[in-house]
C-alpha cells in the first residue's frame, strides 16, 4: 500500500464498481466481461432506473420488438379518434369519408369544404387550409423537441415556444423545463398551459423516441397529449406536424433513424387529424430532398436544420392556417 | 482501440500490465511488442500487417547505414510516399503520421551516427502508447530504457496520475467543449452572431487543445507505467506572448522534428533574412501539410507563418516590450488561425471569420439568433472556465507537485470514475488527431 497507493485504491474501485454493478443491475448480469457490469451500473444510475423500486420502470421503454411488427390504423371513414367531448356527440352522417390515416404523408391532409356558413350540426371533417400572415403567429405556441426549439430560435415569428432538446411524447406535458419569467423555477408544458391562452398549437415530437416503445405506444401516448392540450386550451386550434425526416445518409446507415420509419409514425399521426381543431401537416413537403430524405443542403449534422432554411418551414406554416371561426367549438 | 474506451481501459490495459508487472524483466520487451501488436490489431488487421512491413523496410534500410546517403533519400522518400497514400487514398491507416515521421527521424539518425546498432526496434516502433499519436520520439531517447535498466516502479504511481490526468482532459473537458462546435456548425456558420463566432473560437482552441494534451498526457503516463520518459507535448501554450513561441510550446515533439530534420538542413537562420524566411516557410507549408491535405491546411499554414516572419522581422521586440499586448495578440490570433485549421470548406472559413468580425467586414448573416450566444453561453460556460484554468501552467504544476499524496490521489481517483462514467453514457469523440 504504502509503494503504491493509487494503484492499489483503484484497483480495489475498479472491484468495487465491478461487484456494484453485478449485484444492482440485473440485466447486465451473464457476462464475463468487467466492462459490461461497470457500463450496466452508470446506465442505471444515469437513466434512474437504479433508484427505482420495480425494475424497467423507466420512462423510456427498451426498444420493443413489437414496435417492427405494428400496422398503422385501419382506414375506417366514421374514425373521429379525439372524440372531443365538447362538442355534438354525434356525427353529421352526410359527411365526407374521414382522411385515411395510412395517407402518405407528402399529400396534405385534408380536401377542400366550405367553412362560411354556420351550420347547425358538427361542420364536415375536412378543412381547406388559407393562407395567414405573419400576425397569425402572435398567438401561436410551438412545442416539441430540439427542431421546435429552432423554431423558437429561428422562425422570426412573435410566437411562444415551450421546447426542450430530447423532448419526447412520453415528458412533453410533465418535464420541467419552462420558466415563465426569467430566473423563476422551471415549469412543466401542463402548468404552463395554464397560464396562458394561446390561439394555436403546433406540436412536433418524435425523433427522440424512435427506436423505443411501440408504434402503438407512441401513438396512444400522443392522442392522450393532444386530448389534455385540448383540455387545457379548448379555443385552441391543434396542429399536429409530421415527424421531420432525417437526411439520406443518415437513414440509410442507421436502423432506428430512418425515414421508412418515421414515415410509419407519421401515417399514424395524420390518424390523430379530426378537421375541426386537430389539423395535421407534414412539413416534410417543403423540406425533403423528393425522396422521401430531409434535402442535405439544408442539415449539417443530418438530422437538424439549418438555422437559414427554417423561412421555409414558416412559410409552410403560412400557407397552411386555419381560419379561427371555424376552429373547435 | 482508442484509450478513452472501456475496452482499452477495462479490458487490455489491466491484462497488459498484469503482464508486464508479473514478468520478468526480460520478457518486458516481447510483451510490450505483442501487446503492441493486439492493440493495433483491434483497430484493423490489415494495417498491422502493413505497420510491420513498413517496420521491417525502416529497419532494413537503417541497418545499410550510416553509409549511402541515397539509401537514406530512398528511405525518407518511401516513408512520405506512405504518409501521402494513406492521407489522400482510399484506404487510411491510423497513426500513420507520426509512425511514418517516427521512422525518418529514425533513419536520419541512423544515418549521422557511427554506431550502426538497433537492439530491441521493433519494439520502440510500435509501442502502443506513442504508436497512434505520438509524441513523436528519437530513438536514442528511449533506448536506454528499452535496452538496461528501466525505472518502473518508482515511476507507476505518477505515470498512473498522468493517465488518469490526460483521461480527464479528453472526456471531461475536450468532448464536453467539443459539443458547442458542434451545435455551431448544425446552425449554420452564417447565422451565428458575432459574439457565437468568437466563443465557437475559444471553445474550439480550448477543445483542440485537451483532445491533445489529453492524449499525450496519457500516452506519457502509460510510457511511464512501463518505465519510458516520453517527452513533453506541450508547455502551457496559450501563455505564449507571440506565435512564435505558441509553436515552441505546442506539439512540442512535431515541431522539434520540422527543426531536426527539414529547418537544419536547410540551413536555419544562418543563411541570411531572405533564407531563413524561404526555410521557415517551406517549414510551414510542410506542416499544414502534414495536419492535412487540402487549402485550408495550406491557408492555415501561411497565416501562421506571415505572423512568425514578422515577428522575425519587427513585431517580436515590439511584443517584447508590453506583456498585456503581446498576450491579447497571441489570444486574438491563435483561436482565428484555429478556424482555418477546423474549417476544411474554403468559402465555409470566409463566412466563419467574417462572422467574427461582422461589424468590420458589414457580414450581416442570415437568421441569426440574437442571444445564441447567452444560451450557448450558460451551457458550455463552466467547461470553458474550467479549461481557462487548467491551461494555465499552475494546475499541471500542483498536481504533479503533489504527485503520490492524499488529496491528489484522491482527486485522481474522483476524476477517473467521473470519465469512465462520461464515455459510459456518451458515445464519445474519437481523438482529433485519431486520423493522422
Amino acid at each position: 500500500m504504502k509503494k503504491f497507493p493509487f494503484l492499489i485504491i483503484l484497483a480495489a474501485s475498479f472491484a468495487v464498481v465491478v461487484f456494484c454493478g453485478f449485484a444492482l443491475m440485473p440485466g447486465a448480469r451473464g457476462s464475463f466481461l468487467p466492462d459490461s457490469y461497470i457500463s450496466g451500473l452508470f446506465t442505471g444510475i444515469s437513466n434512474g432506473s437504479i433508484f427505482s423500486p420495480t425494475p424497467g420502470t423507466s420512462s423510456q421503454p427498451v426498444f420493443n420488438p413489437d414496435a417492427e411488427q405494428s400496422k398503422p390504423p385501419e382506414s375506417t371513414p366514421a374514425q373521429s379518434p379525439l372524440g372531443n367531448p365538447q362538442t355534438e356527440p354525434s356525427e353529421d352522417p352526410t359527411s365526407p369519408p374521414a382522411v385515411p390515416p395510412t395517407q402518405v404523408a407528402e399529400t396534405p391532409a385534408t380536401p377542400a369544404q366550405n367553412p362560411e356558413t354556420p351550420p347547425p350540426a358538427l361542420p364536415p371533417i375536412e378543412q381547406k387550409f388559407v393562407q395567414v400572415d405573419q400576425s397569425y403567429f402572435n398567438d401561436a405556441l410551438f412545442v416539441g423537441d430540439s427542431r421546435m426549439v429552432g423554431m423558437g430560435e429561428y422562425s422570426g415569428l412573435n410566437s411562444t415556444c415551450y421546447a426542450s432538446v430530447g423532448m419526447t411524447i412520453y415528458n412533453l406535458l410533465d418535464k420541467p423545463f419552462i420558466s415563465l419569467d426569467s430566473g423563476s423555477k422551471p415549469v412543466t408544458l401542463d402548468y404552463a398551459l395554464q397560464q396562458k391562452r394561446f390561439g394555436k398549437i403546433y406540436i412536433m415530437v418524435g425523433i427522440n423516441e424512435m427506436g423505443t416503445g411501440s408504434l402503438q405506444r407512441f401513438v396512444d401516448t400522443y392522442r392522450s397529449a393532444v386530448q389534455r392540450i385540448r383540455e387545457l386550451q379548448p379555443d385552441a386550434v391543434i396542429f399536429v406536424q409530421g415527424i421531420l425526416y432525417v437526411t439520406a445518409s443518415r437513414s440509410e446507415t442507421d436502423e432506428v433513424f430512418s425515414n421508412e420509419k418515421i414515415r410509419e409514425r407519421n401515417r399514424a399521426l395524420a390518424g390523430l387529424a379530426d378537421g375541426r381543431s386537430c389539423f395535421y401537416i407534414d412539413v416534410n413537403e417543403v423540406l425533403s430532398d423528393g425522396k422521401g430524405n430531409l434535402n442535405k443542403d439544408y442539415s449539417w449534422d443530418s438530422c437538424h436544420l439549418k438555422a437559414q432554411y427554417y423561412y421555409l418551414w414558416v412559410e409552410f406554416l403560412m400557407r397552411h392556417g386555419v381560419p379561427q371561426a371555424s376552429a373547435g367549438s | 482501440m482508442d484509450f478513452c474506451s472501456f475496452p482499452f481501459l477495462f479490458r487490455f490495459l489491466p491484462l497488459f500490465l498484469l503482464a508486464y508487472y508479473l514478468l520478468p524483466d526480460k520478457c518486458r520487451n516481447l510483451v510490450l511488442f505483442i501487446g503492441s501488436l493486439i492493440f493495433y490489431a483491434f483497430i484493423s488487421i490489415p494495417c498491422t500487417l502493413i505497420l510491420l512491413i513498413i517496420v521491417e523496410l525502416n529497419y532494413l534500410i537503417a541497418s545499410k547505414m550510416p553509409h549511402g546517403r541515397s539509401i537514406l533519400s530512398l528511405g525518407i522518400i518511401l516513408n512520405v510516399l506512405l504518409l501521402v497514400f494513406f492521407k489522400i487514398g482510399p484506404v487510411s491507416m491510423p497513426g500513420i503520421s507520426f509512425i511514418t515521421f517516427g521512422m525518418i527521424a529514425f533513419l536520419v539518425d541512423a544515418f549521422r551516427k557511427t554506431e550502426g546498432d538497433y537492439p530491441v526496434f521493433r519494439t520502440y516502433a510500435i509501442m502502443f502508447p506513442k504508436l497512434i499519436s505520438g509524441p513523436i520520439t528519437r530513438y536514442e531517447e528511449l533506448k536506454p530504457a528499452l535496452t538496461g535498466k528501466r525505472h518502473l516502479y518508482e515511476n507507476v504511481e505518477g505515470g498512473l496520475e498522468l493517465f488518469v490526468l490526460g483521461l480527464s482532459y479528453k472526456v471531461l473537458l475536450a468532448d464536453r467543449i467539443a459539443g458547442l462546435w458542434n451545435n455551431i456548425q448544425t446552425i449554420g456558420f452564417i447565422s451565428i452572431s458575432t459574439q457565437l463566432a468568437w466563443l465557437g473560437a475559444v471553445g474550439f482552441s480550448l477543445q483542440l487543445y485537451f483532445d491533445f494534451q489529453g492524449y499525450s498526457l496519457m500516452a506519457i503516463g502509460l510510457g511511464k507505467m512501463l518505465g519510458f520518459e516520453f517527452p513533453d507535448n506541450f508547455d502551457s501554450p496559450y501563455c505564449s506572448r507571440s506565435i512564435s513561441e505558441f509553436y515552441r510550446r505546442w506539439h512540442m515533439t512535431l515541431g522539434r522534428w520540422f527543426k531536426d530534420y527539414v529547418y537544419i538542413p536547410l540551413g536555419g537562420n544562418r543563411r541570411g533574412k531572405v533564407r531563413t524566411t524561404l526555410n521557415l516557410l517551406i517549414v510551414w507549408l510542410l506542416t499544414g501539410l502534414w495536419h492535412g491535405i487540402g487549402w485550408n491546411f495550406v491557408m492555415w499554414a501561411g497565416f501562421l507563418f506571415f505572423f512568425i516572419a514578422l515577428e522575425k522581422l519587427f513585431l517580436g521586440k515590439i511584443l517584447e516590450k508590453s506583456r498585456i499586448i503581446s498576450h491579447l495578440y497571441t489570444l486574438l490570433l491563435i483561436p482565428v488561425s484555429w478556424m482555418f485549421f477546423a474549417i476544411t470548406n474554403a468559402e465555409e472559413v470566409w463566412i466563419y471569420i467574417s462572422r467574427m468580425f461582422a461589424p468590420i467586414v458589414n457580414s450581416v448573416g442570415i437568421n441569426v439568433y440574437a442571444q445564441d450566444y447567452i444560451k450557448y453561453g450558460k451551457i458550455y460556460g463552466p467547461f470553458i472556465a474550467a479549461a481557462i484554468i487548467f491551461a494555465l501552467p499552475w494546475p499541471e504544476r500542483l498536481i504533479r507537485r503533489f504527485t503520490g499524496k492524499w488529496p491528489v490521489i484522491l482527486l485522481m481517483l474522483l476524476l477517473f470514475w467521473l470519465s469512465a462514467y462520461e464515455i459510459s453514457i456518451n458515445s464519445n469523440n474519437p481523438f482529433m488527431y485519431f486520423k493522422f
